[in-house]
């Protein structure tokens, strides 16, 4: 990360066409998703830096109270530092099959810029990938390069999970707990057996089985031409492998995949649930809960 | 003071029991999976450290006061022996020894199993091997030792099947039960000819002579305890890494492979045997070491390659013990035990731990065993290769044939089973006569076990459906047991033999062996199917009624010296307790079949 810092590597960029604003700072670092823990290598001794460390740690902590709520062991009561120990301990705990639940419950993609989905309690069931669509140009290259990942990798990350939870045997790996593993390359079932695929069902057991709805925020042509040219998408749009909607950002109109390609949705411009805060909309509950916004 | 001990010891081996049919009632009531988890960890954490407690008490009691060195708890059930537990400071070691390591797995299972269907089967099973534990370690009669011995077989092969519906947990548990068998016959071979010998019941009153009969005593429950802890007639222990982690730690990694080896080394120690059974094993021994080694050095996985380890290790100490470093062994015993338990537990997250090791190290670990391929040459390593990937052909070839012997891979006939039947009858007929012919006795006693046997054999060998083939291994325990009790002369017991054939026959027009009906009158619940299991289980095997009459029975025929009769009927229920445990494990199988 600290190539990136340097003056001459900067001066060199800048030729090349890359050019990167002397305010900006690379700082290497690395989040534990599943103890929730991170790592910040060689931070700078500079205020703003450890400010923006803080923060990342405190967002760091929250998710891992966002995450305690659906351990059964855990109490509901914790607040967020209790929450980050747990998390902690429970990532390097020999006793514990669950020591995170992963994607489990992912339902939603959305592809569009942050501000849109800012202050929307989406109960980690989300994937957000940032896309401004006034800084795209006309040939959607930006947006290409984002559906062109993220709707195989996040529908493959879907789809894993719904058949697992269909029918765990098949499609998953059984219960983890009879788990052998072989040449440390994969897991068998106890003295000998397939090497097993999937997901165990100790992973998908909270999983609610939905295809994934990928909503993107971009012109209705642009989708259109994007879906003609990626085929990886297209398969995956057209034949239902996951729901698709699009949200024109000039007339915030709503268009839906069905058969016979996009079609406008009507809509209510109103949220449909509130929450008093980020903390009340899953405080005290171990079930899914319903998205909503939260009001300050 | 003794008073006091006695209670304690008393607690010690009944808590056991005591949690287990709590947690088998928990089963059986209407109460909800998180009340009952909630329970069973409440029975772990607080009777775990209570029992802790009181193993604790008492070993620091044996070293500041001076206690008996045997506590009796006189003739509880008339059996015809006291039980007696031992307590010197080896005993109580291992007492403490296999606390801890129950105390810790009890609490780690409670974490690992959350939420898994078969909860309750785990615990319940636990808890009975928890109080089998205390038995081999404490008893000094043969009547206590032996049911903990069954009671160990029991728990472990019912742990390998714990995932009953699928079918190679229940092959295999199926297969390693049918070597226990052999191992129970073979103590109790070595039991009852002791005991007919000298009217011996207690293992500390034994001469250490070395008399002719005692040699075969001890040839014959070492090699019961070898096929206890794995690796004879040949290494069978991977097979039973079918149930979860934990219980494959604490059974095949720690306790249930170590323990049976205490009374190896206490039978060895400080007794005068002819040498040739002392060289004989010491060479068994080392032929399993140098199989155990190529076997893990070729297999790929983890919980086999530390299974064979375990079996290497332990015969390296059973050789101590036959060299007489008595002290080496308790200690490496112990030091053993709890590192392969560790060594289990570790066994799943090893991928992740492999990859940091690596990570720190900056590259992957060197080879091992470079220095064979220097030693040895190629095209010898390569057929060393190719028989070790097949395990020398032994382990799978008799599993075929306790496959066949059982119906796991096709199902025999019915004119097969009678065939067969038939031919043992003949067998026995013969054998019978031939000792009429011997001993010139009033009755020949071996003609007397037909009707049992045969009941038996049918039983095991015909694949019955929905529990009917428990009314034959009935009628085979009823037969044995009124042979044994209440038959002294040979008119009584041939009319005895006729009425059973004659109930017998009347089973086959009632229950129509001849179609395979799957659709019967026996249309049961899971519960029910479990309750009946059990019930059908003491009845026929350990520690019920079967095995009380038995031992009263060889405790008073032996006198008499009719040894072979006593042998002959043991075999005949282990074969009955063999056809229950299949049913029931086979049974599972086709009932979640027929809900699919």
């Amino acid at each position: 990360m600290d190539i990136l810092n340097r003056k001459d590597v900067r001066q060199k960029l800048k030729t090349l066409g890359h050019s990167i604003p002397d305010t900006t700072l690379f700082v290497g670092g690395y989040h534990n998703t599943c103890s929730d823990e991170v790592l910040i290598f060689d931070a700078p001794e500079r205020e703003d830096v450890k400010t923006a460390i803080t923060m990342i740690r405190k967002a760091a902590e929250r998710n891992a109270l966002e995450r305690c709520r659906k351990y059964e062991d855990v109490p509901l009561t914790i607040d967020s530092k209790e929450a980050y120990r747990h998390c902690l301990g429970r990532a390097n705990d020999y006793m514990q099959p669950r020591p995170e639940y992963n994607h489990a419950t992912n339902a939603l993609c959305i592809v569009g810029p942050r501000w849109m989905s800012k202050d929307l309690f989406l109960d980690r069931r989300a994937f957000l990938a940032s896309y401004e669509p006034e800084q795209d140009n006309d040939r959607a290259d930006v947006l290409r390069a984002i559906l062109s990942a993220a709707g195989p990798v996040c529908s493959g990350i879907n789809l894993e999970y719904y058949f697992g939870y269909m029918d765990n045997d098949v499609y998953g790996c059984g219960s983890k707990l009879p788990h052998n593993v072989t040449s440390l390359v994969g897991v068998m079932n106890g003295y000998q057996s397939d090497l097993l695929l999937g997901l165990s069902s100790q992973m998908v057991e909270i999983h609610d089985p939905f295809r994934l709805m990928l909503l993107v925020v971009c012109e209705k042509h642009k989708i259109e031409a994007l879906l003609e040219e990626l085929d990886s998408l297209n398969l995956l749009v057209k034949n239902d492998w996951i729901h698709l909607s699009v949200l024109d950002p000039k007339n915030q109109n709503l268009y839906r995949y069905l058969e016979n390609g996009l079609c406008k949705q009507i809509y209510s411009h109103h949220p449909s649930f509130e929450y008093p805060s980020q903390h009340a909309s899953f405080a005290g509950k171990r079930e899914a809960c319903r998205l909503g916004i939260v009001r300050k | 003071m003794e008073i006091i001990l006695k209670f304690l010891l008393a607690y010690l081996g009944l808590s056991g029991f005591l949690k287990s049919s709590a947690i088998m009632a928990l089963y059986f009531s209407k109460c909800s999976m998180r009340s009952g988890e909630r329970f069973v960890q409440f029975l772990v954490n607080v009777g775990g450290t209570f029992e802790l407690i009181v193993v604790i008490a008492t070993v620091v009691a044996s070293f500041t006061i001076t206690f008996p060195s045997q506590v009796s708890f006189g003739d509880l059930l008339n059996i015809g022996s006291a039980i007696l537990f031992n307590t010197n400071p080896v005993s109580l070691l291992y007492i403490l020894v296999s606390f801890i390591v129950i105390g810790l797995v009890g609490r780690f299972s409670c974490f690992y199993l959350h939420k898994d269907p078969h909860y309750y089967k785990f615990f319940s099973l636990f808890y009975i091997f928890q109080s089998a534990m205390v038995l081999l370690i404490l008893s000094d009669s043969f009547v206590s030792y032996f049911v903990g011995w069954e009671l160990l077989g029991i728990s472990s092969v019912l742990l390998i099947s714990f995932y009953s519906e699928r079918k190679g947990p229940v092959n295999n548990s199926l297969r390693v039960f049918t070597l226990y068998k052999i191992s129970d016959i073979l103590l109790f071979g070595g039991f009852a000819v002791a005991f007919s010998q000298s009217h011996l019941q207690l293992f500390s009153q034994f001469p250490r002579a070395g008399i002719e009969p005692f040699s075969i005593y001890m040839m014959l429950t070492s090699l019961a305890i070898m096929i206890k802890m794995g690796g004879f007639p040949v290494i069978w222990l991977p097979r039973a890494m079918e149930g979860p982690t934990p219980s494959t730690a604490v059974f095949y990694g720690a306790l249930a492979t170590h323990i049976p080896l205490l009374l190896f080394i206490n039978l060895w120690s400080g007794s005068e045997v002819q040498s040739w059974v002392r060289y004989a094993l010491i060479g068994l021994l080392i032929f399993i070491i140098l199989k155990a080694t190529v076997l893990a050095r070729v297999s790929t996985d983890a919980k086999n390659m530390l299974a064979y380890a375990t079996v290497k290790h332990i015969s390296i100490i059973s050789i101590e013990a036959l060299l007489g470093l008595f002290t080496l062994a308790y200690v490496h015993l112990v030091v053993h035990c709890f590192y392969r338990l560790f060594q289990f537990i570790r066994t799943p997250s090893l991928i992740y731990e492999y990859h940091e090791a690596e990570g720190f190290r900056g590259g992957s670990f060197p080879e091992k065993g470079a220095q064979y391929n220097r030693l040895l040459p190629l095209a010898f390593r390569k057929k060393l290769y190719h028989m070790a990937l097949h395990e020398f052909y032994l382990m799978p070839r008799l599993s075929r044939i306790i496959d066949i012997l059982m119906g796991l891979t096709n199902r025999i006939s019915r004119k097969k089973v009678v065939q067969i039947s038939l031919f043992n009858a003949a067998l026995l007929l013969i054998l019978a006569l031939l000792q009429w012919y011997d001993i010139k006795k009033i009755h020949p006693t071996l003609f007397l076990l037909i009707p049992p046997w045969i009941f038996a054999l049918v039983a095991l060998l015909y694949n019955f459906r929905d529990w009917r083939n428990i009314n034959v291994v009935l009628l085979s325990v009823v037969s044995l047991i009124s042979i044994i009790f209440y038959a002294d002369g040979f008119i009584p017991l041939l009319v005895l033999t006729l009425t059973q054939l004659t109930l017998f026959s009347l089973l086959i027009t009632t229950f129509n062996l001849k179609t395979n009906v799957f659709s019967s009158a026996f249309n049961l619940s899971k519960k029910q199917k479990v309750f009946l299991f059990i019930i059908s289980l003491w009845l026929v095997g350990v520690p019920g009624p079967g095995t009380y009459y038995l031992f009263e029975k060889t405790i008073h025929l032996s006198i008499e010296k009719d040894l072979y009769l006593a042998i002959g009927a043991f075999i005949i229920l282990s074969i009955n307790t063999l056809s229950v445990v299949k049913n029931y494990s086979l049974d599972e199988i086709h009932f979640r079949r027929s809900k699919e």
